[in-house]
């Protein structure tokens, strides 16, 4: 049990424990019980907008020799001008120097990249945790082993394979799942990623069984997203409204049966929401929807950064501090609240799901600003699911 | 222990798209949350007297303190 760091925000401050692991956002008076002297930026007004991001998703390599067609980086060949480990290193200086406490390491897939635990290493050694999302393809005794570093990885299942249904997996999937063995094996913290599609929506139940019985810590599902080469079937393969409304309380009862934990990414809280929850408990329990640009950002392996991994940005990691508080694109990205059109403007969960995906909506309606069009609040479809059901 | 824990996020996020939202504590209610975030404040206040134990930790935290105060 420790503290491995913390640092102030203008609301008290955030402490990152890796043992058990969790990050926990205290008021002032908390962080003086500690023991901190106060910090300057409480001379600045509470606000939510944190002073860096708390997460980083980061691409190591473009590079996949899986080239599922569903990706949404668009992996396969390595980005033009991908980053050198030095130039990795400055990076990882510059976001240590942020404060940040957690990194995510992807590709493409991050193990094809032949120095990737020298670069997870100096991730740690900064005072980082690096955490690992993998095909799991390149596992092995050996590999698996190096994967003690990470506070956790994750292996990610493709929705287009035959998960958990007894005697049909297939090879990729028989793959997968014998480098989670090696994974658990190592000692490693081990779960799954899920990409929940019209397609896989009914077989949910069994990568949740198969979850249980090895014991994983969780697996995380996600939602479907127009981005990358999901752009080009993203209307076939998308939930149905039916679906995205059925989604959570299937989840929930299915965990519960498996006794694994479900998480869900942040695309999916506006379909959580729909269930009305309770906001207190959301907040408490750190449930966030769109924190694009603030909570997290994404880098892609040239060096470019984007409010998420599912966004595009030009600007460059290495101006991050001097941009934090002085880009245009994260500013406006951080204004979709104050701005928010109806029907969420007047949605008494706006100031957590922040309006959905906005990959969805730029895809979709043509405005990423635009109320995510497959919230259950917004599709339209409240009358007719309620005459279905 | 003064102050409050305003909210707390468990476990880590290997996604590397996208904010993984734990859902347990929806399945489990929310009664015991008073509870929790106690024994939480309890963790941290051992945590800070592990701290204080180790220097070269401390050490650490002062770095990061004078980051802060920098910025």
């Amino acid at each position: 049990m420790s503290i491995m760091k913390y640092r102030f925000e203008s609301f008290g401050g955030v402490l990152a424990l890796e043992n058990p692991p969790m990050l926990v956002h205290v008021d002032r008076d908390f962080m003086l019980g500690l023991g901190c002297a106060p910090s300057p930026l409480w001379e600045k007004p509470d606000t939510s907008l944190l002073s860096a991001p708390i997460e980083v998703h980061f691409s190591v390599t473009n590079a996949c020799s899986r080239r599922c067609g569903h990706c949404y980086m668009d992996s396969g060949e390595p980005d033009a001008g991908e980053m050198r480990a030095e130039d990795f290193r400055r990076a990882i200086d510059l976001l240590a120097g942020m404060g940040v406490f957690h990194i995510a390491l992807g590709g493409g897939e991050a193990l094809e990249r032949p120095d990737f635990f020298e670069l997870a290493s100096y991730v740690r050694d900064c005072g980082i945790v690096p955490n690992l999302t993998t095909n799991g393809l390149l596992l092995t005794e050996e590999t698996a082993a190096k994967c003690r570093i990470f506070g956790q990885v994750n292996v990610s299942v493709d929705w287009s394979e035959n998960i958990g249904t007894a005697g049909q997996e297939d090879d990729a999937f028989a793959k997968r799942a014998k480098g989670v063995d090696f994974l658990l094996e190592a000692g490693a913290s081990v779960g799954l990623n899920c990409v929940v599609t019209r397609q896989n929506f009914d077989r949910i139940g069994g990568l949740l069984a198969f979850a249980g019985k090895k014991g994983l810590t969780d697996v995380e599902f996600l939602r479907f997203k127009p981005s990358g080469r999901g752009k080009l079937d993203y209307f076939e393969r998308r939930l149905t409204p039916a679906q995205n409304r059925e989604f959570y309380p299937m989840l929930r009862r299915i965990s519960q049966e498996c006794d694994v934990p479900a998480k869900i990414d942040c695309s999916f809280v506006p379909m959580f929401c729909w269930h009305r929850p309770d906001k207190t408990l959301m907040e408490q329990f750190s449930v966030y929807g769109c924190e694009a640009a603030n909570v997290l950002l994404g880098v892609r392996s040239d060096g470019r950064f984007a409010g998420c991994s599912f966004l595009s940005g030009e600007e460059s990691i290495f101006d991050l501090p001097r941009l934090w508080n002085g880009s245009e694109y994260l500013a406006r990205l951080r204004k979709r609240v104050d701005l928010a059109p109806e029907p969420c403007r007047s949605c008494a969960y706006l100031d957590i799901c922040k309006g959905g995906c906005r990959a969805v909506s730029a895809f979709v309606v043509g405005d990423d600003s635009a109320p995510d069009p497959e919230c259950p609040f917004v599709d339209g479809e409240d009358e007719n699911y309620k005459a279905r059901t | 222990m003064t102050g409050r824990i305003l909210k707390i996020k468990t476990g880590y996020n290997p996604n590397s798209s996208s904010i993984g939202v734990d859902m347990i504590a929806f399945f489990t209610a929310g009664a015991a949350v008073t509870v929790l975030f106690n024994a939480i404040a309890a963790i941290l206040t051992a945590a800070k007297a592990h701290k204080q134990a180790k220097p070269e930790e401390m050490k650490q935290l002062s770095e990061l303190n004078h980051l802060d105060a920098q910025g």
